[in-house]
């Protein structure tokens, strides 16, 4: 008993600060948005969905390309490989075909010089959309046997048996909402075309390797092509990289 | 040549190749390349962008923390800027608030914490206490998504009773090369104009100059077009610099509020008169906002959830409307039209804002629902002025805000009325219902309020549901 040490060895029940703190509250610390952009570096805008649910019936962007300082205007139908960028399923498109799933889900994406010049042109890209009933709620999503996954059922053993044998019987319903981090940095990605093929991007985003594969999917590209670096890791997987890919390749920029 | 002359981080500084209607933020990131400052929500809501501005008033500098996301660059001129960039001391030794906040464990991404050290100076140059309420107050303006608050509040109490920086000894010379810089000029770049006079006469020549021109008080409403819209507002004439309209003026039985008087510096005359009012200000957006915004502003504006409209006609308020040919007053209750509509004509600003004392015998209370406490847009406001006499009710005036296309009093309610409150009020409004709530939840919120207004009013010793 006497040798027990006074301490636990290592950090472990020690405050220990975070290493970044220093940086954080000077302002020091660098986001991918405080990263000085090379110049002739593209912005790219996108073009967002007004509705919930709605078929996309026709997609103008010549207004858009016409604008001033617009290199690019492409939609789902200029993806070179494959529209997909979904961590899990393939039920993600980097920019709706079509049909439009969320209210504010990309259709297109417009790369002009400035940022302020390819939002002007983002409100020019002419688009009808078809609206279509959305749905809302879980119920109604049971009803049309809408689901995202088929649902999960846990059995094991004869359960109608059992139950009916069974003394008590209780039978309920647990919800449980969802939540979001809703970090407060936003999303951006870099994306500069190498040689050859080869694409790096900086992306804020905590998962390099699915936006790895997010930009080989949509470029056709196998993943050693596509180099991704953090800066400064953000909370939650995204797929901000993908949009400036596609122009990116586009206009060799 | 025009140009944009303040002190950044105690350098002075000119800008004359940039428009207008840049953002202080965009300015900031893109053209000084300081890139502490953040964006986060580019609406004054998050705080990512707080900077401190120093404005020489009375001889003195005052400090106010602000949203640079929602200011127009030329809004900084004549003004010290400081930024996160500017705390931390030459030899690289972190700023009191910047050490508490690191000694508190209060960051985990990082990326408010600009916003917070820049709110946590301004309060910590304020010298109020550590007091739970007042730093939650302070710190309304900030939104952190990683920590939870706790350390960034427990950080705050630490640097309260301040200040005990090295500013202390710089803000005279701060001050003093502030004076140095030549006031506000008049700011043209590209096909935008800037005006910014500095007297009520050059105000109304400015005004008959380019009569299409935009009047710019705080702009925290106005600075949306900017920085959520991109709008590139060709014609500006800033209130900023027309000194006639900063003054609040005490009267015997009135006070008069200035055109350009800030929530901020109308609060002590609130507190002291209604204090009701001033609490309900304290709710309105966040110390950010309430520095840079104007009570005057806020009822020309004339949105139905323009939480100050229904205090100023329950307080029976009147504005005064100047022009080059004169002035004329107008209630409260009649200058606001419609939806967003006043009776402001062309040629005329707010000049005051005048609210009659409470008189012996006179209660008024405010009270705002929304979801949020603070930084949110209500779903009703509530305010009433009640006079009593000999016992019974001489006088009720009751007024509604988010329950109409504008501010309203509640007619049906304020004689002798037999009845449901919520069902007289179906008479006088027909809420709309959206996401802030629904059209019978406004109404019986509204008459919740009357109700309460009604206990905290007949009660021996008086109280506030908020004490509780």
């Amino acid at each position: 008993m006497s040798d027990v040490p006074a301490r636990i060895r290592g950090a472990v029940h020690a405050a220990v600060g975070h290493d970044s703190a220093v940086a954080h509250v000077t302002g020091a610390a660098r986001y991918l948005d405080d990263v000085p952009i090379v110049s002739g570096t593209l912005e790219a805008a996108l073009v967002l969905s007004p509705h919930a649910h709605a078929r996309v019936r026709r997609v103008d962007l010549s207004a858009a390309l016409a604008a001033p300082g617009v290199l690019a205007a492409i939609t789902a139908a200029d993806i070179p490989g494959k529209n997909d960028i979904a961590p899990m399923r393939s039920d993600e498109p980097a920019l709706a075909a079509d049909v439009v799933e969320y209210d504010g889900q990309p259709v297109a994406a417009i790369a002009a010089t400035t940022l302020d010049r390819a939002r002007a042109a983002a409100k020019l890209a002419a688009i009808d959309y078809e609206p279509l009933a959305p749905v809302l709620t879980i119920e109604e999503a049971m009803a049309r046997e809408s689901y995202v996954s088929p649902p999960q059922i846990m059995v094991r053993g004869e359960v109608e048996e059992a139950l009916a044998r069974a003394p008590h019987r209780l039978a309920g319903e647990l919800r449980c909402g969802g939540q979001d981090h809703f970090y407060l940095e936003g999303q951006i990605a870099l994306a500069t075309p190498g040689e050859a093929s080869d694409m790096h991007v900086w992306s804020s985003t905590q998962h390099p390797t699915e936006v790895q594969r997010g930009v080989a999917h949509l470029l056709g590209l196998p993943f050693n092509a596509v180099t991704v670096e953090v800066a400064r890791r953000v909370r939650r997987p995204s797929s901000p990289a993908s949009p400036p890919c596609s122009p990116g390749r586009h206009v060799g920029r | 040549m025009s140009a944009v002359r303040f002190l950044l981080n105690g350098t002075p500084c000119s800008e004359d190749g940039a428009p207008p209607s840049m953002t202080v933020l965009d300015w900031l990131r893109t053209r000084a390349h300081l890139t502490g400052t953040k964006e986060g929500c580019a609406e004054g809501d998050c705080g990512a962008c707080t900077i401190v501005l120093g404005r020489r008033i009375d001889g003195s500098l005052q400090l106010r923390a602000v949203n640079s996301c929602l200011m127009m660059l030329p809004q900084i001129d004549n003004c010290a800027v400081l930024t996160v960039e500017g705390l931390a001391g030459p030899d690289g030794a972190l700023h009191p608030v910047q050490q508490a906040l690191v000694d508190a464990d209060a960051t985990q991404c990082g990326f408010c914490t600009p916003g917070f050290v820049m709110a946590m100076f301004a309060f910590h140059h304020g010298g109020e206490p550590a007091d739970t309420a007042i730093v939650h107050e302070a710190l309304a303006g900030n939104l952190c998504r990683c920590t939870g608050y706790r350390p960034i509040a427990a950080a705050c109490r630490r640097v309260a009773h301040g200040p005990a920086d090295r500013f202390v000894a710089e803000l005279p010379a701060l001050a003093d090369a502030l004076s140095a810089l030549p006031v506000g000029v008049d700011y043209h770049y590209g096909e935008q104009t800037f005006l910014a006079p500095r007297s009520l006469a050059a105000l109304f020549a400015a005004m008959a100059q380019v009569p299409d021109a935009i009047l710019l008080a705080g702009g925290t409403d106005l600075g949306l077009r900017i920085s959520k819209d991109r709008e590139a507002l060709p014609l500006v004439i800033s209130l900023e610099a027309v000194d006639e309209l900063r003054r609040i003026t005490p009267a015997a039985d009135a006070i008069e509020i200035g055109g350009t008087v800030t929530y901020t510096d109308a609060l002590p005359d609130l507190d002291r008169h209604f204090p009701s009012f001033g609490a309900l200000v304290r709710r309105i957006g966040s110390r950010q906002i309430r520095n840079l915004g104007t009570i005057a502003g806020n009822l020309a504006t004339a949105s139905p959830i323009g939480d100050t409209i229904p205090c100023l006609i329950a307080l029976d308020a009147t504005v005064t409307l100047a022009s080059r040919s004169g002035q004329r007053m107008l209630p409260v209750e009649s200058f606001v039209t419609g939806y967003r509509e006043s009776a402001l004509a062309a040629g005329e600003v707010i000049a005051a804002i005048r609210i009659p004392l409470l008189a012996a015998g006179q209660d008024f209370a405010a009270y705002k629902v929304c979801k949020r406490f603070d930084q949110d847009i209500s779903t009703v406001v509530a305010a009433f002025r009640l006079e009593r006499r000999g016992g019974k009710v001489a006088e009720l005036r009751a007024a509604f805000g988010g329950l109409a296309a504008r501010a309203m009093r509640a007619r049906s309610l304020e004689g002798p009325v037999k009845g449901r409150p919520d069902a007289l009020l179906a008479r006088d409004f027909t809420p709309i219902a959206d996401h802030r709530g629904g059209a019978a939840y406004r109404l019986r919120a509204a008459a919740g309020l009357l109700r309460r207004f009604q206990l905290e009013t007949s009660l021996a010793e008086p109280m506030r549901v908020e004490a509780l």
